[in-house]
């Protein structure tokens, strides 16, 4: 009995010990997977982190790659939501839009109440409207705002938004929560401001009726506007004696900067220093550099020009008014 | 500032001022449940007062502001996810760099965009480091990139909050919690003034 008994503790003995050393191994695998797929799925968060703010195309092709690789050895891991939407929004951000689509679609259908359906259905319907889809762009939208969970999110807020907006208006780009852009002053009247400029000057916008203006908003301590300056410099010295005049509009937070600069730079136009931020409000800008080209009737024709766009948009419009200005010049003599 | 909060507010703050003055980048818990308890209960009117809010969103930023001060990150989380204007994307974007989820974070402040108080949270930052009679190494070249942009960057701020996360040791934190009470309490007095 003895002896039995104890062949039989020992198999047993064998048995449990192979069992755990089973248990042990399938636990260290699975252990070993999840800790795999947690490591990568923290690099994929590492890599979109960056690109939040300064996105190279070959860092996005390769978070591009890493999440396509992930979603497909990890299709069960509990964030695989969130690398669906790194990858959807990488893929429209590289212009890959009907590729985004796809994955945003696949999400949504998937995975319907993860943590990323929310924002992936808003960049969703902005890529449909981005392709010119606006009925599925539509539905998109709709599912959002009725979405059980996320209906009320800020997401779903900016559905609304644009679903109040005419089609025509819907290019993929989230409605400005800061108001109109710059763009929407294209055609209309330039708003008048009466100022002091910086030399003590009256200035009037309305003052240069027959004259095409370049608002030029500005600081010295905007590294992209002073790239812009040998552009804005040029463009001015060509057609300043064709009825050009450049007004700027300095965001510094001081005179003392502002004169160093001009005085450095030899800049002659008229500048206000808006510290205030008096005339931006009334036009509206948020980001500097910012230019509004108006023509000698006192209309809004361009906005944000650039570079060598600056020059040949002045060239263009300059010829347009001083034809204009003959014109007007032959009617009145004639009469 | 120049902020004059209603006493219901104000009473609030008084006791966040005294019980948590400067909130950990990172919390593990609220700092006052019962402080969580009576907020909630409160109706965005109650802390009004009964003065008319022209804005709900900002109403409803001051109360997700001060949940986020009493380091009740869900409870402000809750709130501040339905706001859908830069500020309540501010509170949302402090919330998730708290959890810490620094991605997210970037999301939210990728909303924001360039928020009315940025210059004063600049202003107060390099105040801060001003301050620091013998800063470290690290916390120099944050001063310096700070005085060197003439614009405050909420992203490279979340950068520093996680680079500080794995080496609290150094002066780094202590200034970080420094700036992000500022913020705090600038972004409260922001809410405050266009809620009215």
């Amino acid at each position: 009995m003895f002896t039995r008994n104890r062949t039989a503790t020992t198999g047993t003995r064998i048995l449990v010990c192979a069992s755990l050393l089973l248990i042990a191994f399938c636990v260290n695998f699975a252990d070993a997977a999840s800790v795999k797929a947690g490591y990568q799925y923290q690099e994929i968060k590492a890599l979109a982190k960056n690109l939040a703010y300064d996105s190279e195309p070959a860092e996005l092709e390769k978070l591009i790659e890493k999440s396509r690789a992930f979603i497909k050895a990890h299709p069960k891991y509990k964030r695989v939501d969130e690398v669906y939407y790194r990858l959807g929004n990488a893929l429209i951000r590289l212009e890959q839009t009907e590729e985004g689509t796809a994955v945003f679609e696949e999400l949504i259908r998937d995975y319907r109440s993860a943590r990323y359906v929310e924002r992936s259905l808003l960049e969703l319907g902005l890529a449909y409207d981005k392709l010119g889809k606006h009925d599925k762009a539509d539905e998109v939208y709709e599912k959002l705002m009725n979405h059980p969970k996320y209906g009320s999110r800020v997401q779903a807020q900016i559905a609304a938004k644009i679903l109040a907006l005419d089609t025509s208006e819907r290019n993929g780009e989230e409605p400005n929560p800061y108001g109109p852009p710059a763009s929407a002053f294209v055609g209309k009247p330039a708003k008048d401001f009466e100022v002091i400029e910086l030399k003590g000057e009256a200035l009037s916008l309305a003052d240069y009726r027959g004259k095409v203006v370049l608002l030029d908003f500005w600081a010295t301590w905007c590294g992209p506007c002073l790239n812009e300056m040998p552009h804005v410099k040029k463009t001015y010295a060509t057609y300043r004696d064709q009825d050009f005049q450049i007004i700027g509009i300095s965001l510094d937070r001081g005179k003392p900067p502002l004169e160093a600069y001009l005085a450095q730079e030899e800049i002659a136009w008229p500048q206000y220093l808006d510290a205030g931020g008096k005339i931006a409000t009334l036009y509206n800008v948020r980001a500097i550099p910012s230019t509004f080209l108006i023509d000698g009737e006192g209309i809004v024709r361009k906005t944000n020009l650039r570079g060598g766009a600056l020059e040949k948009a002045v060239a263009a419009l300059v010829k347009e008014n001083t034809a204009k200005q003959a014109e007007k010049k032959a009617e009145a003599a004639s009469q | 500032m120049g902020v004059t909060y209603t006493s219901a507010i104000a009473d609030f703050i008084q006791k966040l001022e005294t019980d948590n003055p400067l909130p950990p980048l990172v919390p593990k818990q609220e700092a006052s449940a019962a402080l969580t308890e009576s907020l909630q209960a409160m109706s965005t009117d109650a802390l009004f007062e009964g003065q008319t809010v022209k804005d709900t969103t900002f109403g409803e930023a001051i109360k997700s502001g001060l949940l986020l001060w009493n380091d009740a990150l869900d409870e402000s989380h809750t709130i501040s996810q339905e706001l859908a204007n830069a500020t309540g994307s501010y509170w949302h974007g402090i919330m998730h760099r708290r959890e810490p989820d620094y991605s997210n974070a970037k999301y939210w402040f990728g909303r924001v965009g360039t928020h009315a108080i940025f210059p004063q949270v600049r202003d107060r930052a390099l105040a801060l480091y001003e301050e620091a009679s013998h800063p470290s190494e690290a916390l120099a070249s944050i001063g310096q990139t700070i005085a060197a942009n003439e614009e405050w960057n909420a992203h490279q701020f979340i950068d520093w909050c996680q680079a500080a996360e794995s080496k609290m040791e150094s002066d780094v934190g202590r200034f970080l919690k420094q700036v992000q009470a500022e913020e705090i309490r600038l972004l409260l007095a922001y809410s405050y003034r266009n809620a009215l």
